[in-house]
């Protein structure tokens, strides 16, 4: 909810600084972040009495002198049958309307009224609409204004047949399906019940006299309903979360004061239906409970201070719950409530000790020895996403997917895996490794079966050092992984087809997946934690292109091969990203030693040009073959 | 031959990444466990009943709405929308004094930069007789402390979950920011969802704490795009060794 800061302010007795007034709302449990002069607060879902002016004030009663009494029109109001009929006293068990009419209207508004439009930018409509709207900022109930003269015949609050049309006031045809609460006239729905109104009998810059409708309406009545119609409103935002079911009378007489400070008034009446007497709910107090809960002792007279600060009432050993508290069920509700006005920050904590307890139940160590052996062999670990495209007639079926062509649940890690691959191929990598350790799920015969598997996928390049780079992945070096590191001999590893893959790249891809109830037993016999590189940040990776420069050095004596390996470790470039020797051959016959050398570069900004790459091998080369006894064969 | 073979180059055998989710993940569920939770495990696939009914979630809460969980087969199943399910599952099989945790994936209908369908949570849950806050309140200092150093400033908050009350949230002040951020959820059992396992609500109390595991990794590691854990990139996962 956003507020000015100053309407809050103005009904504080006490000087206050905006940081103040942030931190107190933070420990009531109000997130909240002041700019300049607006506070955006964010009222968590059970406390919809403080979508309000009155009530954030009211929840800050317990730290300062408020003034929480708006002016209202105090006399009394004749009666008045608007004609209207309520069919759904179950949805609506009470409701007010208030006749208003006046000499004229008037767009030039006193400063309270005005600083809501201009200041915290809502829009202004017209007279009527205007203060119902900054009436429900204020107070918190929201209120619907009919234009009198549009009204031609009864109106009944009703359940709406199916699939009624209804056009909005904000001008938007809504196609309305199953029943709705609504107010209908002459068989037309003229208002969405706590949603929003029509179009056909709003109030316009023209309306004198006024018909404005104050209820309470259950929340399960309007829920979904906005979010369902994709309508953006505020009243039921706060019908959903639960208004005062007992407050429409005296929001309807501060309406009328404030219609008041704006026209004169000719005729004013007032009709209010109350089908439901509200009991007065309360719970046992029971202080010994709620300090059990916190763990604290509170004193009797500063307990019955925040409570009755809070609009409790604590009589015959009873606490009373005020009317707009709809959340408010039992002892350890108004634990938390006594917890806030202390603040949590404020409670002691005291050690508890929970080895007593513990079975020594550890998460599986299969998955850990798993990943351990795997990564130590060079493979990464991936976690893709479980939806898919339609795979099997055993699969599970996502009734409202995010993307129609996801809608199922895999029941294999192969797709995944085959995408992750691809992926990385497209972005130059020659050699890619992954596995994924994941539950699948599958439907048999109605029930529920879950798998927990191991899927390895591999291509390319075996690994980047001079033994392996020349080596390609094959089925035995898979298969001698599953045998000797995991201990599966049985498992199939498939060879799969590039035929249907979106891919010029050609070296055979291996695959296979693994029950993990295969492999049980084995165990890692240190945890993960150990390994862990707790000082990693982050650095953000490029979408660029990266070229690849290889360079042969031939090295006449051998006391020189550290030398060039650590000038081309050291070498510094911006654009050079990784450096590795892909070959390495001494010749013992001649006395030489041959290192090649893969230089990538890529930059994070740009995609490089072939001139960039050469300026910064030059360099690289240059630096070293300085020394006469090292070559590079075919540079000059 | 033992002075020539320091002249040559190591052969460097690359090793492969554990994926920094389950770094996280395994680290903090090796924390709780340290402290004394039983790891206990559930399925990601539920039922309505125990993701909701028995957590004491409304039917017209707004959570198990379309258009923020994921149905599946016709409204016969939902996707976990978090692991507290599997805590119920663990108070149905095993009376108090108790003490669980359990991580894994959960699902919501969210797609952007911050949200995802798809992440990964850890909870933990305590119920004994004469629990109360001030022990809730310790253990998260134990938690927060362990994982991000003990100079970290942690803030406690009330929030609302429907089964947790008093429920919280912590934020902390971490390394030179001066923003809160929010990390954990946690509050006291609300006693309706004990009574729901079959527990005594006025013999016994618990409390209980639940944190999202990708927030965690983007701040430790600095990651501001939470799409990135997922995109499967080698340059990216090479950077978590």
């Amino acid at each position: 909810m956003k507020a000015l800061v100053n309407d809050i302010k103005a009904r504080i007795k006490d000087p206050i600084s905006n940081n103040e007034l942030s931190n107190l709302l933070f420990q009531l449990g109000h997130e909240n972040d002041i700019q300049d002069s607006i506070i955006d607060i964010d009222i968590t879902p059970n406390r919809g009495d403080c979508l309000s002016l009155l009530g954030i004030l009211r929840d800050l009663k317990n730290f300062y002198q408020i003034d929480t009494k708006y002016e209202t029109h105090e006399e009394i109001i004749d009666s008045f049958n608007p004609n209207f009929f309520n069919e759904c006293t179950e949805s609506c068990p009470n409701i007010s309307f208030l006749k208003i009419e006046i000499d004229k209207t008037t767009s030039h508004y006193e400063e309270y009224l005005e600083n809501y439009f201009s200041e915290l930018g809502n829009r202004k409509i017209n007279l009527f609409t205007d203060i119902s709207n900054y009436l429900s900022y204020e107070l918190g109930q929201p209120t619907h204004c009919y234009d009198f003269s549009k009204l031609s015949s009864e109106i009944v609050l009703k359940t709406s047949e199916e699939n009624m049309q209804f056009e909005t006031l904000t001008d938007k045809k809504v196609e309305l399906s199953n029943s709705n609460l609504v107010f209908e006239m002459d068989n037309k729905i003229i208002n969405l019940a706590g949603v929003m109104g029509g179009k056909e009998t709003a109030c316009s810059d023209s309306t004198t006299t006024v018909l404005v409708e104050c209820a309470f309406f259950v929340p399960e009545s309007i829920i979904g309903k906005s979010v369902k119609y994709d309508l953006n409103s505020e009243a039921a935002h706060r019908f959903e979360r639960g208004v005062d079911p007992a407050c429409q009378e005296f929001v309807l007489r501060r309406f009328l004061k404030i219609v008041s400070d704006h026209a004169k008034i000719k005729k004013i009446e007032l009709y209010s239906q109350v089908n439901k007497e509200l009991n007065k709910n309360f719970i046992k107090c029971d202080r010994k409970k709620i300090e059990n809960i916190l763990g604290v002792t509170i004193e009797k007279e500063k307990f019955t201070n925040i409570l009755e600060n809070l609009g409790f009432k604590i009589e015959n050993e009873n606490i009373f719950i005020p009317s707009y508290r709809n959340d408010i069920f039992s002892s350890n509700d108004i634990a938390e409530e006594i917890a806030r006005i202390i603040g949590y920050d404020n409670l002691p904590s005291n050690d508890i000790n929970l080895e007593k307890l513990s079975n020594k139940i550890r998460s599986k160590s299969v998955e850990t020895f798993l990943r351990k052996t795997l990564t130590l062999e060079g493979f990464s670990e991936v976690i893709n996403s479980p939806f898919v495209e339609n795979q099997s007639s055993n699969c599970f079926t996502v009734d409202n997917p995010l993307d129609s062509n996801r809608n199922s649940l895999r029941t294999s890690l192969r797709e995944s895996l085959i995408n992750n691959l691809l992926y990385n191929e497209r972005r130059q990598k020659d050699s890619v490794k992954f596995f994924e350790i994941s539950d699948v799920y599958c439907v048999n015969d109605k029930k529920l079966v879950r798998q927990q598997k191991l899927g390895i996928i591999a291509s390319g390049r075996i690994g980047n050092n001079y033994k392996e780079f020349s080596q390609q992945i094959n089925k035995n070096y898979l298969n001698d992984i599953l045998v000797s590191k995991l201990s599966v001999s049985d498992s199939i590893i498939e060879n799969l087809s590039r035929e249907n893959l979106d891919t010029k790249i050609k070296t055979p891809i291996f695959y296979t997946e693994i029950d993990l109830k295969e492999i049980n037993g084995l165990e890692a016999d240190s945890d993960l934690l150990k390994d862990i590189n707790k000082e990693i940040r982050y650095k953000r990776i490029s979408e660029f292109p990266a070229i690849s420069r290889d360079i042969s050095f031939l090295i006449k004596n051998e006391n020189k091969i550290k030398t060039v390996n650590d000038m081309v470790q050291d070498f510094e470039s911006k654009i050079l990203k990784e450096q590795f020797i892909f070959d390495f051959y001494k010749d013992d016959k001649n006395g030489v030693t041959k290192i090649g050398y893969r230089f990538i570069f890529q930059s994070n900004e740009k995609t490089l040009t072939l001139d960039e790459v050469d300026v910064a091998i030059k360099k690289v080369i240059e630096s070293i073959i300085s020394d006469d006894e090292i070559e590079v064969p075919g540079y000059s | 031959m033992s002075q020539n073979k320091k002249l040559f180059p190591d052969l460097v055998k690359e090793l492969g990444t554990i994926h920094p989710i389950t770094q996280i993940k395994s680290e903090i569920l090796t924390l709780l466990e340290k402290i004394g939770f039983d790891s206990i495990d559930g399925p990601e696939i539920e039922t309505e009943e125990y993701n909701f009914d028995m957590l004491n979630i409304k039917k017209t809460h707004p959570a198990r709405q379309m258009h923020d969980t994921f149905y599946v087969q016709n409204k016969d199943f939902v996707l976990r929308t978090h692991t507290s399910p599997v805590q119920i599952r663990g108070m149905l099989e095993q009376k108090p004094p108790i003490a669980f945790c359990s991580a894994g994936k959960v699902y919501r209908k969210d797609d952007d930069s911050t949200h995802l369908p798809m992440f990964h949570q850890v909870e933990g849950i305590y119920v004994d007789e004469n629990v109360n806050f001030t022990h809730l309140k310790s253990l998260i200092y134990k938690i927060v402390t362990s994982l991000f150093g003990s100079k970290v400033k942690i803030r406690f908050r009330p929030s609302y979950f429907p089964f947790t009350e008093p429920s919280a949230e912590v934020d902390i002040l971490y390394e030179d920011s001066d923003q809160w951020l929010e990390i954990l959820g946690c509050g006291i059992v609300n006693p309706k969802v004990l009574e729901n396992c079959d527990i005594d609500p006025n013999k016994y109390s618990g409390l209980a704490f639940g944190l999202g595991v990708e927030r965690m990794a983007m701040l430790r590691y600095g990651v501001s795009d939470i799409r990135d854990f997922y995109k499967s990139n080698l340059d990216f996962l090479r950077q978590f060794k």
